[in-house]
């Protein structure tokens, strides 16, 4: 068999075999999900709780 | 016998310059705090005084203790010593503002009730006295029953009397014995605490009170009952009618209390003078000149991704090229030189490539959000969004779906009620966020970049951004009035003092979001951009048992040995004919062209079609799959030529049927990934937080739909302007 088309077999199945354990880490693995498409706070289990924007006390009848 | 350390809380208003003390404390050595079930982000750190070690935690910015949300009560049980993870602090440190003291001081008078010592840090002094206003913190001291500390957190002032009030407090402090409240409100809650028999502390009682429709409330209405509820309700009537009304009562009693309290404390000029934040916000909070500056100023923004990311952008092409080129010299023509060609460098190189772009977009962010101009942007959005039946609140996390739509998911935790926030939840996505803009970039590059006004790049990318801000609050509407029907909740928004950004911060952002960005490109992307080029390698041979490649090299090398342009233009075209019949008859041209039918209406040929439906999982797969359809001739020919999108461009214009309409494809091709929901992270986020399979499904379902109407639609009025206007 071409030993390029050994290479390129193994590299496929090593791509599954990666994107189905992705898949199900994101799925059902304990830590939250990263898209890591750029906010950076992927590896983060909640985002920064935003300030300035928790709702005041009412005051006033 | 080793020594404890001493636990101390580090609680405040938003705004009031915890962090910067938590930091100025513990030196920046602090890791983050995860709770099973319900999470709340805590910041801990530790330092050591006179030999004692100290834990610091810094629980969010909060108001008052009256939890609404799941979020909210995590921190108040880590202050009643509830939380089973964590020991109850042995000291709180109440974190205020000197600016604006009397608005502080209210979460303080809660926290005196916790039965725990209190120290007041008095923060932010020089801008109090930027303002006119003094405190003598004796006095306060005096007057409040607490120890006062007056710091500036940022500068460093006053941290070693606070270290050492610390241990001070820890060894021999007591709690401070606050009785602000109105007899018949300690009586009613005195007597709920009775007939719970001591399954919430007396604090919790008071606060099970006086929180109309609060965390406990929800929780122990649901736990006992209706007719426990009336229990609650009686209290409540019988508090009303001997005057003090809930919730209006507490906050009376407090006010009044605080206002004697400082009285003798503070003085400040009788008409505060107007502050620069104040001049900028009758311009930028004003309903007409407000949004004007903020659509002028996501234009500036967009304009700015695409000529400042230019020449990086041509930089990492370049490279991109020469990695090719050197790999095709190595390696004899086989599936493993296409490989590492097609699929990995061009493919991952094709989305690596907007690299300049994303760091720029969160330069900016990161900008707007620093100098205090996003809150902004939250006011004026707000007006939009109560109108749609969400609040303020709910747009907060659809900006922060700007960079990602993770964050803008979780982020939706801070809202309370359940309906609201499963409805922000479920427009979040509709955010364009920042692995849309490789596509957008490919789109625009290729069709509204050449020939073309120069301001329509940055314009076109501006209204992508718009369609998620105009949607979101459409759907909200129709999510409000059917399935998640319910009222309009009120939100009170505090506008932060604007301040010169720090470049620190910016770049931190910019690195944190580019490593991110490679990091995704070096996994997933990857592992899915080799998947698509197996399934448009394979079968890589034709009906004769031929393989392709080797027919390439036949045709390639027969043109070069001939002499003559036309002879070489002849062979270059017959290569072109020959991987394109490949590609079409490969596993996914196959998939492709069967459900060719299904993108005929949006204007797509079955290569954008396959390559959009590859993308479902990540957004930027499309790029690299385009990327390897269109790969076309020898690496090392025209650099112009290769680049993909003005392969693109050569090619869907040389289409006879789609040729006139590249622009409406275009636009159509943006406008369904601006819509559609092509992330599993997403997906799988509003899973975990909503704990149903449905949401998710119907968020997938409705936005995939929306998509496909919304690219039909762009794409058939397109076709129409271009047939009948130009």
């Amino acid at each position: 068999m071409d030993p390029q088309l050994i290479a390129v077999f193994a590299t496929i199945i090593a791509a599954g075999a990666y994107l189905t354990y992705s898949s199900w880490r994101t799925w059902f693995g304990k830590k939250a999900p990263g898209c890591g498409s750029g906010c950076g706070n992927c590896a983060k289990p909640t985002p920064e709780v935003s300030t300035h924007r928790i709702a005041l006390p009412m005051i006033g009848e | 016998m080793p020594v404890l350390p001493i636990v101390v809380a580090l609680v405040g208003n938003p705004n009031a310059g915890k962090s910067t003390l938590f930091n100025a404390l513990s030196g920046l050595r602090q890791h983050v705090g995860n709770y099973p079930g319900v999470t709340v982000e805590m910041k801990k750190g530790d330092f050591v005084v006179d030999g004692r070690r100290v834990e610091l935690i810094d629980l969010p910015g909060t108001y008052s203790l009256a939890a609404r949300s799941p979020d909210e009560m995590v921190a108040v049980d880590l202050l009643l010593g509830r939380q089973p993870s964590e020991p109850r602090p042995d000291l709180i440190i109440s974190v205020v503002d000197a600016s604006n003291l009397e608005r502080h001081l209210y979460l303080t008078t809660q926290l005196m009730e916790l039965g725990v010592p209190v120290i007041v840090a008095l923060n932010m002094i020089d801008m109090a006295k930027s303002q006119g206003i003094t405190i003598d913190a004796e006095r306060l001291a005096k007057s409040l029953q607490v120890t006062v500390v007056p710091i500036q957190a940022n500068a460093g002032t006053g941290l070693d009397s606070l270290r050492a009030e610390i241990v001070r407090a820890a060894d021999g402090g007591v709690a401070p014995a606050a009785n602000l409240l109105p007899e018949p409100i300690l009586r009613e809650s005195e007597a709920l605490h009775g007939s719970l028999n001591g399954e919430i502390p007396p604090f919790l009682a008071r606060r099970l009170l006086l929180d109309v429709g609060g965390y406990t409330e929800q929780w122990l209405t649901a736990k006992r009952g209706p007719e426990w509820h009336q229990t609650l309700l009686d209290a409540r009537l019988r508090l009303s009618e001997s005057g003090c009304p809930v919730p209006a009562a507490e906050a009376k009693a407090r006010y009044a209390w605080i206002r004697a309290a400082t009285a003798m404390a503070i003085t400040k000029p009788a008409i505060r003078p107007v502050s620069t934040t104040d001049r900028l916000d009758t311009i930028l909070t004003h309903k007409l000149w407000g949004t004007l500056v903020f659509l002028a100023l996501m234009f500036v923004v967009f304009q700015a991704i695409f000529v400042g990311a230019e020449p990086l952008m041509g930089a990492i092409d370049a490279v991109t090229k020469w990695l090719a080129s050197l790999v095709e010299g190595v390696l004899p023509v086989g599936p493993l030189r296409s490989l590492i060609t097609d699929g990995v460098i061009t493919g991952v190189g094709g989305v690596i490539k907007f690299l300049p772009q994303i760091l720029l977009l969160f330069a900016f962010i990161a900008f707007l959000e620093d100098c205090g101009y996003m809150a902004r942007a939250a006011f004026l959005m707000d007006k939009i969004m109560s109108r749609c039946g969400l609040s303020g609140k709910s747009f907060i996390p659809m900006l922060s779906s700007i960079a990602c739509a993770i964050p803008g998911v979780m982020a939706a935790r801070v809202i309370e009620n359940r309906r609201d926030r499963i409805a922000t939840i479920l427009v979040a996505p509709l955010m364009s966020c920042s692995a849309r803009l490789p596509i957008y970039g490919l789109m625009i590059g290729a069709f509204l970049t050449v020939g073309r006004p120069f301001w329509l790049k940055g314009f076109t990318l501006f209204v992508m951004y718009m369609i998620g801000f105009l949607v979101a609050p459409i759907v909200a509407l129709i999510l409000k009035r059917t399935l998640l029907r319910g009222a309009t909740p009120i939100f009170v928004m505090e506008l932060p003092t604007y301040r010169r950004p720090s470049l620190k911060a910016i770049l931190r952002r910019m690195f944190d979001a580019g490593w991110a960005f490679v990091r995704r490109a070096g996994t997933l992307i990857l592992a899915s951009m080799i998947i698509v080029w197996a399934l448009l390698y394979f079968p890589n041979t034709d009906e004769n048992g031929q393989k392709y490649e080797e027919r390439i090299a036949a045709i390639t090398e027969k043109a070069e040995a001939t002499e003559g342009e036309d002879a070489k233009a002849e062979g270059e075209k017959a290569v072109n004919a020959l991987r394109s019949e490949w590609k079409r008859t490969s596993l996914l041209g196959r998939v492709g062209r069967s459900m060719e039918p299904v993108f005929a209406p949006l204007g797509w040929d079955w290569k954008i079609g396959v390559a959009a439906l590859a993308s479902f999982p990540a957004r930027e797969v499309i790029v690299g799959t385009l990327g390897i359809l269109y790969q076309e001739g020898d690496i090392d020919s025209d650099e112009k030529k290769d680049q993909l999108q003005n392969t693109i461009r050569d090619r869907w214009s040389e289409d006879p049927i789609r040729g006139p309409y590249v622009v409406p494809i275009a636009l159509s091709v943006m406008v369904f990934f601006a819509l559609c929901c092509q992330c599993a992270s997403t997906l799988a986020v509003i899973r975990r937080e909503t704990k149903s399979w449905a949401w998710p499904a119907f968020t997938f379902a409705y936005m995939t739909i929306l998509a496909y109407i919304g690219a039909f639609l762009t794409f058939q009025i397109g076709r129409w302007v271009v047939d009948h206007l130009s």
